[in-house]
């Protein structure tokens, strides 16, 4: 009927995705929550946060939280943009804006954390 | 009891842009028809003014428009459903062409009720007597099989206000309306017809659908039963 | 003007014009003209059921359906048609089941029926003269069965890629000799004028229950079809039969189904009697609809009613003892009109209730192939076919039975899409005249220029407030002969008609103008069949001829249009298998 940017295939995997992803981000969030902000003197030295990241479960946790937190989000704002009607050149763009920032985001997130 | 209707106007003959007229109707008294108010108008003042209406009782479907902001059937509406001390603000149904005063083009809303196969799909030889279904499963299309396709629901979605592509929920409705027949054999094909990027997963759930329908469909029940058949046939 | 040449032109898109679409074969092309899109035609308003002898839920037999339509139409309707009717009830539901139809069901998963008026089996099925006892018979889904059956046939309309003309509106006939050749019409969304050359013309355009100010029918039910053929010269059969629905919304005449009553609803007075008993005492509030409708006036005259604000009288409809679930599950749409529209609460109140104009029982003649017939002899009229309300088959006679009209749409609608098939054909199109759309641009200039005084809505409500008062219930010689000249003044008053809308999009101020002219065109043959027919019988009932005299009376009615007072004949009735009884119940 009309041409879309975007993935062709059925909506359904991405709005399962979306509800599951957003899901998971509420355990993460409450896990950041305790690790970072609910004992303020905890996580906040040069050598626990050192000490953390050496951790390979620490490492799986956060190489999570930065796919499923910039999946959800990407797709989110990805999402919002689709429900307006735009010209084929906008959209591209802002697709391409977000898919661009997104690899970019998690390559130098999954940099950062395998660095440790 | 005297009552001020305030009317959005527009005869593309003759103005460039839509306006408001103000009428004041005399009412019997609160159970009257806000669809018999505008009769009063065109029959006593001004028989320009322009609206569809036919069975006035709400199951033609013809009168679907806006008073006071919310999208409903001139006919189901009465008086005492609406503030009438103040004037009632009465408009075309929002977010589609309108062609002259209340009458809207409809052409694209039908288009997208076309869209989803909206007739039974059944190409097996049919049994001489009717083909059995039980009364719980015949009862789960009733509420679907209620829609009289007013485009209420369809014109209040903002989903359908951002993108006029948005399938919107009417045609999603009568989707559901087959894909449940335990008697219908074409549930894939509407479903690919929904399954599109401006299928289904434009809806957010806003329920401004629910609360505009003068049917009282719960209109994002039935999508989300979709959506729910086509995450388990996708994944 | 704008010219277009199909085989087909079916006038009207509800139950028996989408039937008759149906039925043309691919090949030929066959355009759909509505005035309304399809699914707001008023078949969707029926609510009860639609009647046919399965059996589903009890003994049945087409033979029992065809003996209570007999019986219903007062000997009036025609035997040989009901018989037709009767008989294929039965496989036009199984046909709509398997188009897709959703019914109520029963616990094997068959299609639910139940009791409605006039419905009958006798007491013991193998003595067919024992007692006769009400019988569930009507086919339905909750009570919107109208509704989602015109839905169904519309689907499959669109599945068929049937040609639809929404929102055209037809003016007239087109007549070449003595065949039909098309039909002209105007599109409401242009005010264009178009002319429909045609090898066959099918008149679906419903009843005219506005030519009465209280009805159930919808604003669009002005009998246009009816008009067509009157100002044709050709003839409107029985038109004296208008069926008055007991039980309508009080005031505003909207249907309270006699489901309503099916499920157990009765009927009280104002002294809370159940008055039915007295009436009918063996089928009581379900007896035919003419029986209620007398004795609702009867209660009322005879100081028995409610008087209403508006100074009309009711009785009501006491649904209050019904469990909570019939009411949610099998009656939720009237209960809902009980309560959007008088503020009345069914579970706790009664539901004050009138007689409305519902139904057309007299109409165009035609054969059970719905070939339409222009005089007692029943000479065809080639091309020319007409179905549902606006046909007179007849098998309603004098008086229809709840759940018969559905039924008739798709029985005689299909025989008619049937028949038309066959004769396409073989046909050639007739000659199409040159001035065929003279007329119609004649009388949209005429409207469109006039500056008469008189306007379009006082002079209908006049007209309908009248045949209310004079041609309603109760009829009687006075008054209807002072309605003939009431209706002739009605017809110069309306030269005189004036419009403020002088515009071309969607003028419909023009049609409703239009559509005047046609109901006063309407109302003088359902006039002067009252007036001729000096006799009781079904839902004509005259207060001076109180007795049914079938000596004189068993007999159609045929009313011609000349240029002053209309010519009246008459058409024998067809007798087969039931002779004419006295009608208890």
């Amino acid at each position: 009927m009309y041409k879309h940017t975007g993935s062709r295939g059925s909506g359904a995997p991405g709005w399962v995705l979306q509800r599951i992803t957003g899901l998971l981000l509420v355990i993460v969030v409450i896990g950041h929550y305790f690790v970072m902000h609910a004992d303020p003197a905890s996580g906040h030295t040069y050598a626990a946060v050192l000490e953390r990241m050496h951790h390979p479960l620490w490492k799986m946790f956060d190489l999570t939280f930065i796919t499923v937190g910039l999946w959800h989000g990407l797709n989110g704002t990805w999402g919002i943009f689709r429900d307006y009607k735009m010209k084929p050149a906008v959209s591209l763009t802002i697709y391409g804006v977000i898919i661009l920032s997104g690899i970019a985001f998690w390559v130098l997130g999954v940099n950062t954390i395998l660095s440790f | 009891m005297k009552v001020t209707l305030r009317i959005q106007r527009y005869n593309p003959e003759r103005d460039s842009e839509p306006y408001y007229q103000e009428f004041i109707v005399e009412a019997g008294d609160e159970k009257e028809r806000i669809l018999d108010l505008l009769h009063q108008v065109k029959w006593k003042f001004d028989g320009t003014l322009t609206f569809r209406r036919s069975c006035a009782h709400g199951v033609c479907g013809s009168d679907g428009i806006r008073i006071n902001g919310r999208n409903r059937l001139a006919c189901s509406t009465l008086l005492r459903d609406v503030n009438y001390r103040k004037p009632i603000v009465i408009e075309p149904l929002p977010s589609i062409p309108i062609i002259k005063d209340l009458i809207v083009d409809m052409s694209d809303f039908y288009r997208k009720y076309e869209a989803v196969k909206p007739y039974m799909v059944n190409n097996s030889p049919p049994p001489e007597h009717e083909r059995y279904q039980s009364n719980d499963d015949a009862e789960k299309l009733f509420e679907s099989a209620k829609c009289i396709l007013c485009a209420c629901c369809t014109t209040s979605c903002p989903s359908s206000w951002s993108d006029d592509n948005y399938i919107g929920p009417a045609a999603l409705l009568k989707a559901y309306r087959f894909v449940f027949d335990t008697r219908d054999e074409a549930a894939d094909e509407r479903l690919d017809a929904v399954d599109t990027p401006d299928g289904i997963w434009r809806c957010h759930t806003i329920f401004n659908c629910v609360e505009a329908c003068p049917k009282e469909i719960n209109l994002t029940w039935h999508i989300s039963q979709l959506k729910k058949r086509l995450t388990e046939r996708e994944m | 003007m704008i010219k277009h040449q199909y085989d087909v032109v079916i006038i009207g898109a509800g139950g028996a014009g989408l039937r008759a679409a149906l039925e043309i074969p691919e090949g030929f092309s066959c355009a759909v003209l509505s005035k309304v899109f399809p699914t707001r035609s008023h078949t969707g308003a029926a609510q009860g059921g639609i009647g046919a002898a399965l059996g589903n839920e009890e003994e049945d037999s087409w033979e029992w359906h065809m003996f209570d339509t007999v019986k219903g139409s007062d000997y009036l309707g025609d035997q040989e048609a009901t018989e037709i009717m009767a008989k294929d009830a039965i496989r036009a539901i199984i046909e709509l089941e398997h188009m897709g139809m959703p019914f109520s069901r029963t616990p094997e998963g068959k299609i639910a029926q139940r009791r409605f008026g006039g419905h009958t089996r006798p007491e013991k099925p193998d003595d067919p003269d024992s007692k006769r006892v009400a019988v569930r018979r009507s086919c339905y889904s909750a009570d919107r069965t109208g509704h989602v059956m015109l839905h169904t046939l519309y689907e499959n309309c669109i599945k068929q890629k049937v040609h639809f003309f929404s929102e055209f509106f037809v003016t007239d006939l087109i007549m070449s000799g003595k065949s039909c050749a098309g039909v002209v019409a105007m599109d409401v969304a242009t005010s264009e004028v178009h002319v429909f050359h045609a090898k066959a013309v099918m008149l679906a355009t419903g009843g005219y229950g506005r030519v009465f100010r209280i009805t159930s029918n919808a604003h669009v039910g002005t009998g246009d079809g009816f008009s067509f053929v009157y100002n044709n010269g050709l003839p409107l059969q029985d038109m004296e039969f208008v069926q008055f629905h007991p039980t309508g919304l009080w005031k505003l005449g909207i249907l309270i189904s006699e489901a309503a009553r099916g499920e157990g609803g009765i009927l009280l007075n104002n002294k809370g009697e159940r008055f039915m008993e007295r009436y009918a005492p063996t089928v009581k509030d379900l007896a035919p609809r003419d029986m209620v409708s007398r004795a609702i006036i009867t209660e009322i005259r005879e100081g028995r009613g409610f008087k209403g604000s508006d100074g009309t009288f009711y009785v009501h409809l006491d649904v209050s003892h019904l469990p909570k679930e019939v009411l949610n599950d099998k009656l939720p749409e009237i209960t809902g009109f009980a309560r959007t529209y008088l503020g009345v609460e069914p579970t706790r109140e009664p539901i004050p209730v009138q007689p409305t104009a519902h139904y057309a029982m007299g109409g165009i003649p035609t054969t059970v192939d719905a070939e339409v017939t222009r005089d007692k002899k029943n000479t065809k009229v080639p091309g020319l076919y007409a179905a549902g309300e606006a046909a007179c088959v007849s098998v309603h006679g004098a008086n229809r039975l709840g759940t018969n009209s559905l039924l008739d749409l798709i029985v005689f609608g299909r025989r008619g899409g049937k028949a038309i098939a066959k004769f396409i054909k073989g046909a050639e199109f007739a000659l199409l005249p040159e001035d065929a759309a003279d007329r119609t641009l004649e009388r949209i200039d005429h409207l469109m220029n006039s500056k008469g005084k008189e306007k379009v809505g006082p002079l209908r409500t006049e007209l309908q407030e009248r045949m209310m008062e004079k041609v309603g219930v109760f009829r009687n010689k006075k008054d209807l002969t002072e309605m003939t000249s009431e209706i002739k003044s009605l017809r110069e008053r309306y030269r005189e008609v004036s419009i403020d809308d002088k515009g071309k999009i969607f003028n419909t101020d023009l049609v409703e103008a239009i559509e005047l002219g046609n109901l006063i065109d309407t109302a003088e043959p359902i006039i002067y069949g009252a007036l001729v027919r000096e006799e009781s019988r079904g839902a004509h009932s005259r207060e001076d001829f109180p007795k049914r005299d079938d000596k004189k009376w068993l007999k159609h009615t045929l009313v011609y249009k000349t240029d002053g007072k209309p010519k009246v004949d008459y058409k024998p009735v067809s007798i087969t298998r039931f002779q004419p009884k006295e009608r208890k119940y």
